[in-house]
């Protein structure tokens, strides 16, 4: 990997793989350290990596990065503060079922979330995701469906609270 | 395998995951056609799903990187420039503690030899003092044979008295056999006497010429034998006693000038007590500017 080839990485993934990071933990600074140190792996490895693997590569070293700073810092990630990181960023959807969504995923747990955003935002399979999380493909699936009922429980519940 | 009531919920996941085939896909389809309930189960579930957001990451600058502004050297340069830090070698004086008491030791030392010069002199007295103690014994002993010889001397003397009495008698008689008997007890008495004298002292020559020179044919040179032995003083002392005055001077420790012998060395006491001086003041500046430092 050229350097060109390797900033050519940095335009592609950098969003993907601080929007996962920062919707996981809801630290902004923190989500970006963690970017950072995964581009820099990836420039240090960048003779090892294979080209078609880049991506996964990053999500894999961020996702990592991001279990230790949860372990370390032990910081929950709270409703108000993931809330605020969608102000912050002016992407939240009006629509009012969409801001339920958020609350109920803000509520799983670490790997449910990490699931649930690799396979939205990233679109990556079963057996990318497992690659990623270190899991298997029948395990993601399984994890994957858990997380989803939970969130339509959550949805049902919250509507009906609303409404 | 088919999609019923059992196994729906799976497949819808599986569905809203895009993690179906084309075939399973249609199939999911025509299944919630056929029951409005599930296409409306479908839908809840689909709600579950994130839409995809676009979040920038702002500091793509600092994440670029430049092969050129990566310059590294070869491994074999890099060789080059390593270092080893040489183990420090601990000294033997490096320690306070080693150097205060290698400056006792050499003190003490310098003491010694000191003391050792000026008991040189105390030995040598003292030896002459033992070499005249046993001279004096010596000397005793001499006395006491000198009393001896003389009482024997003076037993003889009062014999030859009392044979010379005897002898006047005869004289008037006969003076030509007078002088024959006169030599013959005086002759009498230097027989007995000589080995006598000789045999008390034949271990020193000295006494034997003495004796020997002394004629002790008559009384009066037989006295001169005797205080001659009463006076004599052994060889043995006299040798001491000149070897002590000529070689050993008492030091006269008040002397400013004078000067320090230390095994061959001939050291100035004034620029010993200068370089004494020097050193410890040398110590003290250290320990003072240790002092500071603390």
């Amino acid at each position: 990997m050229t350097d060109q080839d390797f900033n050519n990485c940095v335009d592609n993934y950098s969003d993907g793989v601080y929007r996962f990071i920062v919707k996981n933990i809801g630290h902004e600074a923190d989500a970006q350290d963690i970017v950072q140190t995964a581009f820099e792996k990836l420039w240090i490895n960048r003779l090892k990596v294979e080209p078609e693997k880049v991506k996964s590569y990053l999500f894999t070293v961020a996702y990592n990065q991001m279990i230790d700073h949860i372990r370390k810092d032990k910081k929950d990630i709270t409703t108000d503060n993931f809330e605020e990181v969608n102000k912050q960023t002016s992407y939240q959807s009006s629509s009012e079922l969409k801001q339920i969504l958020l609350r109920a995923i803000n509520e799983l747990n670490p790997t449910q979330k990490s699931l649930v955003l690799l396979k939205d935002y990233e679109g990556y399979s079963y057996q990318e995701i497992g690659e990623i999380m270190g899991l298997s493909e029948s395990q993601v699936k399984v994890y994957l469906h858990r997380a989803r009922l939970i969130l339509k429980g959550k949805l049902i519940h919250l509507e009906k609270m609303s409404a | 395998m088919k999609i019923n009531n059992q196994n729906y919920e799976t497949y819808f996941l599986s569905y809203i995951d895009n993690e179906l085939s084309a075939d399973e896909k249609k199939e999911v389809e025509l299944f919630i056609k056929e029951d409005s309930k599930y296409a409306t189960e479908l839908a809840i579930l689909s709600n579950t799903v994130l839409e995809p957001i676009s979040i920038e990451y702002e500091d793509k600058a600092l994440l670029y990187r430049y092969e050129e502004l990566e310059a590294s050297l070869p491994k074999t340069f890099k060789q080059n420039l390593y270092r080893r830090e040489a183990p420090i070698v601990k000294g033997f004086f490096t320690n306070t503690r080693m150097r205060s008491i290698s400056a006792v030791a050499a003190i003490f030392l310098l003491l010694v030899g000191y003391k050792f010069i000026s008991n040189k002199t105390e030995l040598i007295n003292n030896t002459i003092v033992a070499t005249n103690q046993g001279a004096r014994e010596s000397l005793a002993k001499v006395q006491v044979s000198n009393t001896f010889a003389t009482n024997t001397l003076n037993a003889k003397k009062l014999n030859i008295f009392t044979n010379s009495n005897n002898l006047s008698g005869r004289l008037v008689n006969t003076s030509s056999k007078a002088e024959v008997t006169i030599a013959m007890p005086t002759n009498a008495l230097s027989e007995p006497t000589l080995p006598l004298a000789t045999s008390l002292y034949q271990q020193d020559q000295h006494i034997k010429d003495l004796v020997a020179l002394s004629d002790i044919n008559t009384i009066e040179n037989a006295d001169k034998a005797v205080s001659a032995l009463a006076s004599y003083e052994p060889s043995s002392v006299k040798e001491a006693k000149a070897e002590a005055a000529e070689d050993f001077d008492n030091i006269n420790t008040d002397n400013p000038d004078r000067v320090v012998y230390i095994a061959n060395l001939e050291i100035d006491g004034d620029k010993l007590r200068g370089f004494t001086r020097r050193v410890s003041a040398l110590l003290k500046r250290n320990k003072t500017e240790k002092e500071k430092e603390k």
